[in-house]
């Protein structure tokens, strides 16, 4: 101990409900590590106006049964933050279509539209798209290309539905199949834009990492990817994801938000799309 | 600090003042008395960035001295300073609309991506320089009892918004720490057993990985 503590807590003098007003305004993982601290912050860190405060005002309408919480006792705030914010089982909204869950660090509101929120061209041409079974993120589920030349996938999300005050990035979420093709050149123009205001974030993604077998399908362009191309990661959950683009959500009162993939030159099979996710912008450190 | 002896004569005569009425004009200041007797002036204006002293106002018994319980001379001097420099730009819709959502509490940034979004056109977000008052003001206290002083000060007098700072500069000390960082900076006694301790970092584990 420092020799220059003094005799009795300083911050003891501060009433349970200001212990409470503080740890409010740090965030979920500062008020977990809080009640560490000792057992007056305890209390205070697990208080309901603490996480509260963490959780959104408003949640969208969840599908029937997916928030299946105990009535008696009923779940303190924390425990509704903890169950909301667990990645693995995300909220199934009532429109069946897009899922639900919140960042845990900062509380903010994430989504995966799903494959069939999408708008994707040609998608419902059997010859060109196939809808396969899956069993992830609530959705059952997801769209195999079979064989096209005009790839355009759309997703839109209200920003009202959105955390204010937050810069989030958009995901394509998906797998290559081994029967891959064109895919990996020419890269695909991606764009990210807001009805409400000016900004439009675009990117040029690889689908594949080029490591595949030699492309012998017909391009019309050349075949080496644009320098500046992103190229995918694995997930944790064994899919792949690249970012599309960004953008900055204000007060959630600009509209909607315009997600697009295109890539129109060649011929592609083999990309499996889950959805698209929309999550806060990663920190770089 | 002031001498003793001015204070003393000082504090005689606005107690008079304040216990007889005589030669207080209505409509002028207010007189907030210390714990100790010693008087702060504050204005009407700056005076209704406090719930209660508004509601006082406007009930018509403002007059006359009014006691602040448990606040000493510094902290007073403090939130009245904080009251004047506000009340000029004072709204009290948009700090109601402010403070009923304070999360997140920290601007979530990012460094613009060569390619990326073209920039919104950017109002200037400190127009009247009151952001920047507010850190040195928060930064200017001698140490955390003076912090938790104006907080509970703040509170007692119901000034929304100096509350809000001063919970925030408290938050700010806890931001990104380990609990035996924040005891560090907040002069914290662990009175935990080791395996009470255990147990709550079992209950938070996630907060805990790194």
């Amino acid at each position: 101990m420092e020799s220059t503590a003094p005799a009795y807590c300083e911050i003891a003098r501060l009433p349970d409900d200001l212990l409470s007003a503080t740890l409010a305004r740090t965030g979920p993982r500062e008020a977990c590590r809080a009640a560490a601290v000792s057992p007056a912050f305890r209390a205070a860190a697990d208080a309901d106006v603490v996480w509260s405060s963490f959780l959104p005002r408003d949640l969208p309408p969840v599908a029937d049964g997916e928030l299946e919480l105990p009535a008696d006792p009923l779940p303190t705030k924390k425990q509704l933050f903890m169950r909301l914010s667990d990645p693995g089982s995300p909220v199934l909204l009532a429109d069946g279509l897009m899922s639900m869950w919140l960042d845990r660090a900062t509380g903010a509101r994430c989504y995966m539209l799903s494959a069939r929120k999408l708008g994707i061209a040609w998608g419902d041409t059997p010859q060109y798209w196939r809808w396969i079974p899956i069993n992830l993120y609530r959705f059952s589920e997801a769209a195999e290309l079979l064989y096209v030349w005009w790839l355009e996938i759309r997703g839109n999300i209200h920003s009202k539905m959105l955390s204010q005050h937050t810069t989030y990035s958009a995901y394509i979420v998906f797998r290559v199949t081994e029967e891959r093709r064109g895919l990996h050149s020419p890269c695909l123009e991606t764009s990210v834009s807001l009805e409400g205001n000016s900004s439009r974030s675009t990117r040029r993604v690889c689908l594949n990492d080029g490591h595949d077998r030699v492309d012998t399908w017909p391009s019309m362009r050349g075949d080496i990817p644009q320098q500046d191309a992103l190229f995918p990661r694995e997930r944790g959950d064994g899919w792949m994801e690249v970012e599309v683009g960004e953008f900055r959500n204000g007060e959630g009162d600009d509209g909607e938000v315009s997600i697009s993939l295109m890539e129109t030159s060649v011929a592609k099979r083999g990309l499996v799309v889950l959805g698209i996710e929309i999550r806060p912008k990663e920190q770089v450190v | 600090m002031a001498p003793p002896a001015t204070d003393a004569a000082t504090t005689k005569q606005e107690q008079q003042h304040a216990a007889g009425g005589e030669g207080v004009e209505v409509g002028g200041d207010l007189r907030l008395v210390a714990e100790c007797g010693t008087v702060v002036r504050l204005s009407r204006s700056a005076a209704r960035m406090s719930t209660t002293l508004f509601d006082m106002i406007e009930a018509g018994c403002a007059e006359g001295g009014i006691p602040i319980k448990g606040a000493d001379v510094g902290t007073l001097r403090l939130v009245a300073a904080y009251c004047e420099k506000h009340a000029p730009h004072y709204d009290p819709v948009a700090s109601a609309a402010r403070l009923r959502d304070p999360f997140p509490p920290f601007p979530i940034e990012f460094t613009p991506a060569s390619y990326a979004v073209k920039p919104v056109t950017q109002l200037d977000p400190d127009p009247h320089g009151l952001e920047a008052w507010d850190r040195k003001f928060i930064s200017d206290l001698p140490d955390n009892s003076a912090l938790f002083n104006l907080i509970i000060v703040a509170n007692l007098m119901a000034i929304e918004d100096l509350v809000d700072l001063g919970c925030t500069a408290v938050a700010d000390k806890m931001r990104g720490k380990t609990p035996d960082e924040i005891r560090v900076a907040l002069d914290i006694e662990n009175d935990y057993t080791p395996e009470q301790e255990a147990e709550v970092r079992r209950e938070n584990a996630w907060a805990f990985e790194d």
